[in-house]
């Protein structure tokens, strides 16, 4: 079996044998029709050469081939030629056993291949000299070798090189070291490599070898299970060669399992895919120990004798030390213990001779049952000993082997559960990591958006502030021209007091005199008078001194009553004149009013000499004083006035001679108010403008000689001054009257 | 000699009765008043021949002193009664005025009597 093993492995780096022998004659043939010592023949002798290593066949045709190819290479100095050249030659000479010989080619091929820096055929020089190491039982060399190729296809990086290595790698410990976990290792190793490789080959090799291993420990189940996947990829690899061994091996496990039709399915479908009489021999001699153990004795010596004739054509002493026991166990099942032990006997002198645990355990079985058999006790008791011993040896062994594996699979759960624990933490790290990014991604997120929102809000402010400065600036100057504007109408009230007072000027001179006039005569008749009547005293004529006193009384009358007239003037011209409003006092309205006719009459008058006018005065004897502002509602009187008489003079510009001006001014008491009517005959007051007159500007003189003020200030002085009234009545081209309603006060 | 008054104010009549009290108690004046220059013109229609002296007011309501003067002197051409214009506006352009309508004399408020007087006695001589 343990030969069988080691074949078996060297099989596992040859490829299609058929497609091999197609490859053979074409090369052949361009070897024929190509004689030249050049390149090309280097080439094509080369892959000739390289075919048979790997087929396993060595042979002088096969030595020739390489030695003409070293032998061109070196003459027209073809390095790589050369190289490959060596290779072969060296494999050659390692099947030989000329070891030396094989070792020089190989180191010579080892310095081509590290001077022409071509890795991969680095890599494999340094297997096969691992290879031919091993075979020499170098192991130390064999395992630097494989490390040393291991190593190069690591840097290399090339999947397919690298599984090729840890194969060679497993293999050495497991057939060589007897390590199976390391050889586990490194077969698990290579399976993974082989898968990132994604090469079919690769997989199919490392599934054979972890089946192999599975094969040493006893494990038939997984070595099963792997055997078979290894089938089915070669199957698809269609190497047939191959197949063979594997089917032979996936036979053997149900075999070992106790499974025998399964087990004989499988060698028959083996045995149909070689040729070669060794695999036959093999593949019968098995079916023989199957159907030994089915009982099936016929056909069990019919395949045990064909095997074992086939065994010794080959000289296969392993193969007939295994027949042989496998007839022993016939032979008993015959109950022909001296056939049996006959057979026995040399099956495990074959074995003792060449060492095999296995056989002298089962040909020292046999023999031990076939001496019960004959009744032999002693020599039954002495074999049962050894059976018992070598038994116990090979489980011993086997005990180890799995000791060893057991060790290793704890080892490996161990790092397993290291492995799926750090990968836990990884996973870990990897979710807080791709937590934190996610929580920073956010942040920076919230931290865009917020900046954002600052600027917006910040420009906002600064618009808002600016907005608040315009606005602040706008208000100022909007209180500013406020304040200009009230100036400017305190000036303009004040210009149009002025403006009326200067008007009255005229009429108040002539006004002034006229009482003067009375004062001054009737204080000189009053005078002359006094005379008279002292003489009338002196006379005694007391009649006459009597009517002389009643006129001076009279004419002190009058003094005193125009002196008061020119007062009233006076007093009332200086109020007109003041800028702060008076303070209510009962007043008589009639003499008021008569007061301002007469002045605005002569103001006009006095600016316009041809100008003249009807006054007519109506006054209510029984009106009653009001508490009013004297001095707002004289002014009121006075515009009122000076706008009749102005229009009065407007319409005898334009009206004909037979027009006849006329202002009116009358008084009466109605309802408990005093209404004052001011009404003149001139051109009336045209519907469009009608509701313009109280508008403060609004005048129809022409520029410069009316402020337009005149009526906005009466309707403010009558309206929100005295909580009066004030309607007008006109008819264009006809009249107009002014009607002023005032409260008692 | 027939005196007319014309003036709007009342007193002005009080006034001259007392300051001519002697000539018309001698009969030397004898006066009549009006109140505004219409009521002149109406006692002049009917009283034509007797009025020799005309004084008058210029500003009054109505029709004014100017305007009086000017119907008198268009009406009355003969025989054309003395016309003394009595003022308060004592400026020369109310005196040119006055003139250019014909008046005889041109006085102003407050009037001064003893001068009225002399005029009126170099008038009536």
């Amino acid at each position: 079996m343990k030969k069988f093993l080691l074949l078996f492995l060297f099989v596992l780096f040859h490829l299609n044998f058929f497609g091999q022998e197609i490859q053979i004659k074409k090369l052949d043939k361009q070897l024929k029709d190509h004689p030249q010592a050049d390149t090309f023949r280097v080439n094509r002798l080369n892959e000739l050469g390289t075919l048979f290593r790997l087929i396993g066949v060595s042979n002088e045709r096969f030595e020739a081939t390489a030695n003409q190819a070293l032998s061109i290479s070196r003459k027209i100095g073809y390095a790589t030629g050369e190289g490959y050249a060596l290779v072969n030659l060296g494999w050659i000479n390692s099947q030989k056993g000329e070891h030396q010989q094989a070792f020089i080619m190989l180191q010579q091929a080892t310095a081509i291949a590290e001077h022409t820096n071509d890795k991969t055929f680095l890599i494999n020089v340094l297997v096969l000299s691992g290879w031919a190491e091993q075979r020499t039982g170098e192991l130390r060399e064999a395992l630097f070798y494989y490390l040393k190729a291991d190593s190069v296809a690591m840097k290399l990086d090339d999947k397919k090189l690298i599984a090729r290595c840890q194969t060679s790698l497993s293999s050495l410990y497991q057939n060589s070291f007897g390590d199976l976990a390391k050889a586990m290792d490194w077969a698990l190793k290579a399976e993974k490599s082989a898968e990132d490789a994604n090469d079919l080959r690769s997989k199919a090799t490392a599934w054979s070898a972890i089946a192999g291993i599975y094969t040493t420990l006893g494990d038939q189940e997984n070595a099963l299970a792997y055997y078979k996947k290894s089938l089915g990829a070669n199957k698809t690899l269609g190497n047939s060669a191959l197949e063979f061994s594997l089917l032979n091996r996936i036979g053997e496990m149900y075999r070992l399992t106790g499974k025998y039709p399964e087990a004989l399915k499988a060698y028959r479908e083996g045995i149909s895919k070689t040729k070669f009489p060794y695999n036959i021999e093999l593949t019968e001699s098995n079916m023989a120990d199957v159907y030994v153990k089915m009982g099936n004795l016929p056909l069990a010596f019919k395949y045990a004798f064909h095997s074992l004739k086939t065994a010794q054509e080959l000289n296969d002493t392993e193969g007939i030390e295994w027949i042989k026991s496998i007839l022993a166990d016939a032979y008993l099942k015959e109950n022909k213990p001296d056939s049996a032990l006959f057979y026995a006997k040399y099956g495990y002198a074959e074995a003792s001779r060449t060492g095999t645990l296995e056989f002298k355990r089962d040909n020292s079985q046999a023999m031990a049952d076939a001496y019960v058999q004959k009744g032999d006790f002693a020599n039954a008791y002495k074999f049962q000993n050894l059976y018992i011993a070598y038994r116990d040896s090979m489980s011993s062994s086997e005990v180890t082997n799995k000791t060893s594996v057991l060790q290793y699979n704890y080892d490996l759960a161990k790092k397993q559960a290291q492995i799926i624990t750090l990968n836990q933490e990884k996973k870990l790290q990897r979710y807080f990591l791709t937590g934190a990014f996610i929580v920073m991604g956010l942040i920076a997120i919230t931290v865009i958006i917020l900046l954002r929102n600052n600027r917006h809000k910040q420009k906002a402010n600064v618009l808002l502030s600016k907005q608040k400065h315009m606005i602040e600036e706008q208000r100022d100057q909007t209180n500013k021209a406020l304040e200009e504007l009230q100036i400017t109408q305190t000036q303009l009230i004040q210009s149009e007091k002025m403006a009326s007072l200067g008007e009255l000027t005229a009429g108040i001179a002539h006004e002034i005199q006229n009482p003067l006039n009375f004062i001054n005569n009737f204080s000189e008749v009053n005078t002359e008078l006094i005379d008279e009547m002292k003489q009338e005293i002196e006379k005694g004529n007391f009649v006459e001194v009597k009517t002389i006193a009643v006129d001076i009384k009279e004419n002190q009358q009058k003094i005193n009553q125009h002196g008061k007239r020119a007062d009233f003037i006076v007093k009332g011209m200086l109020q007109h004149s003041r800028t702060n409003t008076g303070e209510r006092q009962l007043t008589n309205i009639n003499l008021l009013a008569d007061e301002f006719f007469k002045l605005s009459y002569h103001g006009l008058r006095a600016k316009d000499k041809s100008f003249n006018s009807e006054m007519t005065t109506d006054f209510d004897p029984n009106l009653p004083k009001a508490n009013i502002i004297q001095q707002e509602i004289g002014r009121v009187l006075l515009n009122l006035f000076n706008n009749a008489f102005y229009a009065v003079s407007q319409k005898i510009k334009t009206a004909g001679p037979d027009y006849r001006p006329e202002v009116s001014v009358a008084t009466l008491f109605e309802t408990g108010n005093i209404v004052i009517k001011v009404k003149d005959n001139g051109n009336g007051i045209p519907e469009s403008i009608k509701s313009k007159i109280m508008q403060p500007f609004f005048t129809t003189k022409p520029t410069g000689e009316g402020t337009g003020l005149g009526l906005s200030l009466t309707y403010d002085m009558v309206v929100k001054g005295h909580g009066g009234s004030i309607d007008v009545d006109t008819k264009e081209g006809k009249y107009t009257e002014f009607i002023i309603t005032l409260p008692l006060g | 000699m027939k005196i007319l008054v014309v003036d709007d104010e009342a007193d002005v009549q009080s006034l001259f009765i007392q300051r001519f009290r002697r000539e018309i108690k001698t009969g030397e004046f004898n006066f009549s008043f009006a109140l505004s220059g219409e009521e002149a013109l109406s006692y002049l229609e009917k009283n034509n021949s007797e009025v020799v002296l005309i004084l008058s007011d210029i500003n009054m309501p109505g029709m004014s002193g100017i305007e009086l003067l000017s119907r008198i002197r268009h009406t009355y051409e003969k025989p054309p009664p003395v016309v003394m214009m009595i003022t308060a506006y004592g400026d020369d352009e109310n005196r040119r005025q006055a003139m250019q309508n014909g008046a005889d004399e041109f006085l102003t408020k407050p009037l001064d009597f003893t001068l009225l007087k002399d005029k009126l006695h170099t008038f009536l001589q």
